[in-house]
């Protein structure tokens, strides 16, 4: 197979940054700054309250004004994805309090912050059925596929922007989103190169639990 | 959820330990934590640390009517946005008791002692004018929220450039950012909070109260001063509690020398963002993500390229519908990322060698935890005052 070079911006990650949360992480891919914050097992609220599962209370934050149409929408999706990597039947009912922080916005904040959650997940210690790891990738007016493209590149225009997030144990898709209009042979190839992009998240994510524990039993 | 309850000897030790003019992390009364400010890539976007206590601002703007009673003034509102993510009891969406006190007492600090010059900010009289909001968001509540939210409101403000606009006519022409330079606000002077716990009936006053410092407190005095030397705020609150003309006095000296050190630190952080802004390549917030160089994780950009499978993309024909592909991964659960690879092959993306794997790098030992000697000393600072305030600053070396 041939084989071309590509690459996903930087990655930094700083784990357990608030003093108060149950897991805290800032995460940044490339310009991209957000912070995200877990509270839980927690009491959940009556009306709240599931009897076979944990409740998830996600919140995302846009940096200017109230969260709108467009934040509730990020907030879903993040939702949905959570809902299928922490172990909910293991709390029944109790509530997760998960709230995402918009810090930086440098293109592909949807996923940077499930980047950042699922690491702020893996910092509260919370039971986790595998980890996620988020990619965008964008089809520009020339019809190339663009990774991880950063706020530039988005502003200029694009056909369609791609995110996929995929599971640490088969790889497998957890959730596609997809705004605009791509041909169905694209979105398919946008969506094997953001697989194997998942590979150096999957990767840093390992860095970064080998990190904070080697500093633990120093 | 509900806040942790304070227990009566976490309250008890505090309140003996300020009788004995000592604190729990080892502050005298009169001393701050470390405070660090950092700005982000956007205008109007300033982050402060106040010890564990951290609180991000962000301005914008946009053309509004100006209101009826001031025709010729722009807007200036401030939002403080509280969520779980600072501490448990907070609720998204909805400030409580204190979200409203911290909300107001930064209104009351540079809203309402004019610090900003707002007719400036009118484009046509009665017609358009600037509103300029500062979202103020809570990130972690480790005490003192009114000090930082009011320092990163005032950082915000100081950093933001508005976009330039011209009158062609009575036609108002706004420039984006990158066609015109934009213009800083006018700022008539710096006003900041300090904020005093106060305990054994008004007696002690202890300057930035932590969290447990707040809650074991019999009172608050908050101090809105400016590198002048001018009160702009004064709020006492607190159940019955009492306090001499003359600690007041004593504490609007503290605050006032306080705020001079403050602002001064402040400008220097803008003088420094300015400077690492006009080297290019500014990252902004992405450098503060390493303020504890022992707790970050990064992955370098050499580290994070790997091989894909080259895609051709072709013009689709209508005939030549794509064929379904049902088996999505072929290599499933298996990392390909080997590091011999046709380097030829490679038209576009060839910037860069090919790199070694991508495996997880042996993490280099951690230098030994350095012992951070304390060391204080007693500084002068001279002041115009009658008496001379002695501080303790404590600096750490490594």
């Amino acid at each position: 197979m041939e084989t071309e070079e590509k690459s996903i911006r930087a990655l930094k990650c700083e784990q357990s940054v608030l003093s108060r949360a149950d897991g805290s992480v800032m995460f940044s891919q490339g310009n991209t700054v957000v912070m995200a914050s877990v509270y839980g097992p927690l009491e959940a609220k009556i009306q709240k309250e599931l009897s076979d599962r944990m409740y998830i209370e996600l919140n995302y934050k846009p940096k200017i004004g109230m969260p709108g149409v467009a934040e509730r929408g990020k907030e879903k999706l993040i939702k949905t994805t959570c809902n299928h990597i922490i172990l909910t039947n293991l709390h029944p009912r109790t509530a997760v309090c998960i709230t995402v922080q918009e810090m930086q916005d440098g293109g592909t904040l949807l996923a940077a912050s499930i980047n950042a959650v699922c690491l702020a997940l893996l910092d509260s210690g919370l039971p986790l059925q595998c980890l996620v790891a988020a990619v965008t990738c964008l089809v520009d007016k020339k019809d190339r596929i663009v990774l991880d493209p950063c706020i530039n590149t988005v502003k200029e225009g694009y056909k369609a922007m791609c995110t996929f997030a995929f599971d640490s144990q088969k790889y497998n898709m957890i959730l596609s989103h997809c705004e605009g209009q791509v041909p169905y042979q694209l979105f398919q190839k946008a969506m094997e190169l953001c697989q194997k992009a998942s590979h150096v998240i999957f990767d840093f994510y390992r860095q970064a639990v080998l990190r904070k524990f080697s500093k633990e039993l120093l | 959820m509900k806040e942790t309850p304070l227990s009566i000897c976490e309250k008890q030790t505090v309140i003996q330990g300020v009788k004995e003019g000592q604190r729990v992390d080892g502050r005298s009364l009169s001393e701050q934590r470390k405070t660090c400010i950092t700005f982000g890539t956007e205008w109007g976007c300033c982050q402060v640390l106040l010890g564990n206590t951290r609180v991000m601002a962000q301005v914008s703007c946009s053309v509004q009517v100006p209101k009826s009673s001031r025709a010729n003034e722009g807007m200036l509102f401030i939002n403080v946005e509280m969520s779980t993510m600072a501490a448990e009891h907070f609720e998204a969406g909805r400030l409580g008791q204190q979200g409203i006190e911290v909300n107001r007492l930064v209104e009351r600090c540079i809203k309402d002692s004019r610090c900003i010059d707002l007719e400036s900010l009118c484009i046509l009289v009665e017609e358009q004018a600037w509103e300029v909001r500062v979202d103020i968001h809570v990130l972690n509540h480790e005490g003192n929220l009114i000090d930082a939210a009011t320092l990163a409101a005032l950082g915000a403000l100081c950093h933001f450039k508005r976009p330039d606009v011209t009158l062609d006519g009575r036609d108002v022409i706004i420039h984006q950012l990158d066609e015109r330079d934009p213009v800083p606000l006018t700022i008539l002077h710096h006003p900041l909070t300090l904020s005093f716990a106060l305990f054994n009936q008004g007696k002690t006053c202890v300057l930035d109260p932590t969290n447990l410092e707040e809650r074991s407190a019999d009172g608050k005095l908050v101090m809105g001063l400016n590198a002048y030397r001018e009160l702009c705020t004064l709020q006492i609150s607190g159940d019955g509690v009492f306090i001499h003309k003359e600690a007041v006095l004593s504490c609007a000296n503290v605050a006032a020398s306080r705020a001079v050190q403050m602002v001064e630190m402040l400008k220097n952080s803008l003088a420094d963002d300015a400077a690492e802004r006009a080297k290019g390549k500014y990252t902004g917030l992405v450098n503060s993500v390493a303020l504890e160089t022992e707790r970050i994780t990064t992955q370098s950009q050499a580290e994070v390229y790997f091989k894909a499978p080259k895609h051709k993309v072709e013009v689709l024909d209508k005939e030549q519908l794509p064929i379904t592909k049902t088996k999505l991964i072929n290599d499933q659960g298996v990392v390909t990322l080997e590091t011999s690879c046709d380097v030829s092959s490679s038209e576009s993306d060839m910037e860069i060698e090919p790199l070694p794997s991508v495996a997880v790098k042996k993490i280099e030992p951690l230098p030994s935890v350095a012992l951070k000697k304390r060391v204080h000393e007693e500084i002068d600072i001279g002041n115009d005052s009658e008496e001379e305030t002695v501080m303790l600053v404590t600096s750490d070396l490594t």
